[in-house]
């Protein structure tokens, strides 16, 4: 059953075109990549799906909500996170603090309740906590908990946002190039992650990535974009096989 | 689907007893000297140091709520502290209201009007912000002075003082002491504990991020007004108490450097630290009385001059300096004994609380 309905969305800059009439559905606990080459629109889609960018038309349907009529920081209520092609931690935490603004939307209190600890606050906060801690364990982050979530490698970064948008619970994770500064060997690592995170917190995941191995290896569906418009969907090998694709990755104009 | 939890052990402080020792000694050692301070030292001192010292304290306080850890500048906060001075001032002296009920009506009206300029704030950011917000700095005493038959204008206006009673044998000035300490202390563990809460780390996230703060549910605008408001009422209430402290109001007191004196506080003592605003209204005030005053007309130079002086050596105010100085002891420490915590991990424990 589709999880996530794309449903022809239009993005518009000025004179240029970001998105053009994007439509396809991704089924639930699913891994779907979206790929295509620099300036394609994927990132442009994840900001349309995170209410970052307004699309001038088009419909997207999640879990049974119109999307495109939830506010900006009520969609991780109903199930969507993502992360960000360039880094977005918060460097004046820690890397646990991070990992819990995760968990804000599924924490409740506001500023008196907070500020006098009502008697529910520091049990969730406890509770918080520990998961956050399981969570930074489970990737393999547990040393690092206390630092500063700045001066890390990058790739440790990306990591770390992977946990804090996992903290959310999600029911869609939206990963836009995690494996941006890894090696060859942590690439392989990460997509293995990727799955294990998926399976075990049954997740459905929209995966943005040039890494073609990792691409082809992990997911079950490939959508290609190029100038905005879908140009081909499918499992792995039919997209690899597909003449559009490949001359949109090779340039060959025949 | 939830996150299935191993328990953990204590974090921090906790899981080492030498340091929560430390921690409970020094806390301890603060709070006896804080309590002695209106006894070893005479009156002028108090009132017109401590006392001074402890409002501009709670003042900074607000304001390093919204500037340190939201990242909203405010040049304007001299005007919230004016608001509630004035309203302590015109309850007492017009209408007999006893001291304490003016607190609450100080607090609710400054609420109000933070979150009145915290409305348009939304929309402006940085530079732009510390300008509108110097505008208010620079309205208020003109405020004053057009409705100077309330205010009294720049004649002022002199309100009945606040007594200690009888019960507690002491003077005025040590009364006045004590109930401003009292205020502070609960201020200061209310912003602690909110600043340590989620809504805390949402603060923060939203000064630094604030698209990932709304993309992990983040109420952008919520958190930024509130605390536009909350911070605008610390600095109300500590106007009111001000007045506690000296019952004299004019239009002059309250103007543009008094605003930038807060600001002055905050970054000395260490934006974005509990403590900092502490330790930067003590500076504020001791500074200026630790100059050679042979030449009265030099001193703003010299008290700049040390201020420039200070932010070269701690560009992270004076609690940046204290946790890199703990930081630095302790990891010489640990690596002679071998056993310390890792480096990176301990807070100080009067930096972080
Ligand atoms: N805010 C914006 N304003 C104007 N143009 C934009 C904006 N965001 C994206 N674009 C343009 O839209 C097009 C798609 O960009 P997008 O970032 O979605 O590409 P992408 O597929 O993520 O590429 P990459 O693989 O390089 O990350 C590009 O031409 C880009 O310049
Ligand atoms: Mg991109």
């Amino acid at each position: 059953m589709a999880l996530l309905e794309v449903e022809d969305v239009t993005v518009r800059f000025g004179g240029l075109v970001g998105l053009d009439q994007l439509s396809f559905a991704v089924d639930e606990g699913e891994i779907c990549a979206l790929i295509g080459p620099n300036g394609a629109g994927k990132t442009t889609f994840f900001n349309v799906v995170s209410r970052i960018y307004p699309p001038t038309q088009g419909r997207i349907t999640f879990a049974g909500h119109d999307l495109l009529r939830t506010p900006g920081h009520r969609i991780t209520d109903i199930g969507v996170t993502r992360t960000f092609q360039n880094l977005a931690l918060f460097p004046g935490l820690s890397v646990l603090d991070n990992v819990m603004v995760g968990a804000h939307s599924r924490s409740r209190g506001g500023f008196l309740a907070s500020a006098v600890r009502l008697p529910p606050m520091p049990a969730q906060e406890r509770r918080l906590r520990a998961q956050a801690i399981a969570l930074l364990d489970l990737l393999d982050l547990a040393a690092l908990a206390d630092r500063p979530a700045a001066g890390l490698p990058y790739g440790t970064l990306k990591r770390i946002e992977l946990a804090r948008a996992i903290a959310a619970e999600p029911k869609l994770l939206m990963l836009d190039e995690p494996a941006s500064g890894l090696t060859h060997s942590e690439v392989a690592e990460l997509g293995e992650l990727i799955r294990r995170l998926r399976d075990r917190f049954e997740l459905t995941v929209v995966l943005v990535e040039h890494h073609m191995n990792m691409v082809m290896s992990i997911s079950e569906k490939i959508v290609v974009m190029d100038f905005g418009r879908k140009i081909a969907e499918g499992l792995p090998a039919e997209v690899a096989a597909d003449p559009a694709v490949i001359e949109a990755y090779l340039g060959t104009t025949s | 689907m939830t996150l299935d939890v191993t328990p953990v052990e204590p974090r921090g402080f906790l899981r080492d007893p030498k340091r929560l020792a430390v921690r409970v000694v020094i806390t301890l050692a603060v709070g006896a000297l804080l309590l002695a301070l209106p006894h070893i030292y005479p009156r002028f001192r108090v009132e017109g140091q401590f006392n001074v010292i402890i409002t501009y304290a709670i003042a900074a306080l607000g304001l390093n709520l919204l500037t340190g850890y939201n990242g909203q500048i405010s040049v304007g906060h001299g005007a919230f502290f004016g608001v509630g001075a004035y309203t302590t001032a015109i309850l007492v002296g017009d209408h007999g209201w006893p001291h304490f009920a003016t607190l609450a009506v100080a607090a609710a009206l400054t609420f109000v009007l933070g979150v009145l300029v915290g409305l348009p704030a939304l929309r402006i950011q940085g530079l732009y912000l510390a300008l509108v917000t110097l505008a208010l700095a620079a309205a208020f005493p003109l405020v004053v002075t057009r409705f100077s038959s309330v205010t009294g204008g720049t004649q002022g206006m002199r309100v009945s003082r606040f007594r200690a009673p009888d019960w507690t044998g002491l003077k005025d000035y040590q009364w006045k002491y004590y109930v401003l300490l009292a205020v502070a202390v609960v201020a200061f563990v209310l912003v602690r504990n909110l600043v340590k809460s989620r809504v805390g780390r949402a603060i923060i996230a939203t000064r630094d991020n604030e698209t990932a703060a709304q993309v992990l549910g983040v109420d952008l605008s919520r958190y930024k007004v509130l605390t536009f408001g909350i911070s605008a009422t610390l600095a109300g209430v500590a106007g009111a108490l001000s007045v506690f402290n000296e019952p004299f109001v004019n239009a002059e007191k309250y103007n543009i450097n008094l605003s930038i004196t807060l600001l002055v506080a905050v970054v000395v003592g260490g934006a974005a630290t509990i403590f900092g605003p502490a330790w930067g209204a003590f500076f504020v005030v001791m500074i200026p009385t630790w100059l050679p005053n042979r030449y009265p007309q030099l001193s703003p130079v010299l008290f700049g001059g040390s201020l420039i002086v200070l932010m070269i050596l701690a560009p992270g105010g004076f609690l940046g300096l204290v946790r890199q100085a703990s930081g630095w002891v302790r990891r010489r420490s640990g690596r002679r004994s071998s056993a310390g915590p890792s480096p990176g991990e301990g807070h100080d424990a009067l930096a972080s609380a």
